[in-house]
């Protein structure tokens, strides 16, 4: 289950942070990338991302 | 198509669900997931939830009375004979510990009005409206005789309290002068001690610092160490900034900010203890044209140098700026209302002694 939702957390939390960084272009005094409710988020995405990188260089490497 | 083949061909349709339902449920919990992120940034930080929000406000600096000082005595020795047909004028009586310092700028207690200066025995405060070849601002000179003349203002009267217009906030307080102040409800970060009550501890970027002495610093977010700010008493802590000048009062060239371009800005500048400055820099935005395009950030630091200031800090811009004058907004409007602002009343506040004393008297 955890692997078939991985790539789906991976995809969406990108997506929502690329929103995010867009509209920190237009408005920088709102500070969307520099407060913790960002960074916490993002430290964890980064975590997935290795974890579903893993995955999937081990998936590729049984083909 | 044997038994087999069924079962697992509906084993594979369970698996997998189609790419449209697919992409239709990525797209909804990419639309819950900015909804938490506005419920964390926004929401919760604005009703003072999980951003560093002190249950109980903590009572930092409280302004004692300053006594008014005592005639000047005369020489020791020589006794002093007054001639009995010479009547002696009264001492003057000065207000504030900052009374007989700025002495030229107070009155002897009668109030001076003129359509933009108001002078007392407790405040001196005029302003100018500059108008340059693309900028229009106002400077607003303060001298207050004691430190409590100077103070933040609430919407509403109470932190948190919601957001008013300028000239809303500065009629709430009776404030001869008022610009607008750090936004600090914007943010669940940053700094808030507004008359020496510390109501959020959060740190967010440079900081300005007006002790309870008048003496009024910035600092960088690196500098800034909490537990000697609390030890230090501070009487108004502002987050927004940033600095605008380097500890010899000529402008920085490095901002600790991202907001550069040319934009309406509000600032607060010290001299020294007991004088100020409130500047508000007229600028424009789309749908808003104001006569003046704003000032960058190196523009704001170099007028606060030409002024002479010691120390200067930039508050929140854009259409949160706002300057009233005797209760009324002077300024252009950009119909924003703000949480807080930054004021000159000629009145010390209620405090609890003086509440007390009135009670008995």
């Amino acid at each position: 289950m955890f692997k078939k939702l991985l790539p789906h957390i991976c995809l969406d939390t990108a997506v929502i942070f690329l929103v995010l960084w867009v509209l920190d272009r237009f408005n920088e005094a709102m500070h969307f990338l520099s407060r913790d409710v960002f960074k916490i988020p993002f430290a964890v995405f980064l975590v997935l991302v290795l974890i579903e990188s893993v995955i999937l260089i081990i998936y590729q490497r049984k083909e | 198509m044997n038994e087999e083949t069924k079962r697992t061909s509906h084993l594979k349709k369970k698996k997998h669900m189609g790419v449209g339902r697919m992409i239709a449920l990525d797209i909804l919990a990419i639309g819950v997931g900015l909804l938490i992120f506005a419920l964390f940034h926004h929401v919760l930080p604005h009703y003072g939830i999980l951003n560093g929000e002190r249950s109980e406000p903590v009572v930092l600096a409280t302004l004692a009375p300053q006594p008014t000082p005592a005639p000047t005595p005369a020489p020791a020795g020589e006794p002093q004979e007054t001639p009995p047909e010479e009547t002696a004028e009264p001492a003057r009586v000065y207000s504030g510990r900052w009374g007989e310092k700025f002495a030229d700028k107070f009155t002897e207690g009668e109030v001076i009005q003129t359509e933009n200066s108001y002078r007392s025995g407790n405040i001196c405060v005029s302003y100018e409206r500059v108008e340059q070849e693309d900028v229009i601002y106002f400077i607003a000179d303060v001298y207050v005789s004691d430190l409590g003349y100077l103070r933040s203002g609430f919407a509403n009267g109470k932190y948190n309290g919601g957001f008013l217009m300028v000239d809303e906030i500065a009629q709430q307080e009776n404030a001869v002068a008022a610009i607008s102040g750090d936004h600090y409800a914007g943010r669940g970060e940053g700094v808030v001690v507004r008359d020496g009550v510390l109501y959020r501890e959060t740190r967010f970027g440079d900081v300005c610092v007006l002790l309870s002495d008048g003496t009024m610093v910035t600092l960088t977010n690196a500098e800034l160490d909490m537990d000697d700010l609390k030890a230090a008493a501070p009487y108004q802590v502002w987050a927004f900034g940033p600095e605008l000048l380097d500890d010899e009062g000529h402008a920085l060239e490095k901002f600790n900010t991202t907001v550069f371009p040319k934009n309406p800005r509000s600032a607060i500048g010290y001299y020294e203890p007991g004088h100020y400055v409130f500047v508000e820099v007229e600028g424009s935005r789309p749908g808003y044209w104001s006569g003046s395009r704003g000032m960058t950030m190196d523009e704001l630091a170099q007028l606060f140098e030409s002024l002479g200031c010691r120390s200067a800090y930039n508050l929140d811009g854009g259409q949160s700026v706002g300057f009233a004058w005797m209760g009324e907004r002077v300024s252009f409007n950009y119909n924003r209302s703000i949480p807080d602002i930054i004021y000159v009343a000629d009145f010390l506040p209620e405090t609890a002694d003086t509440a007390e004393q009135t009670g008995e008297g």
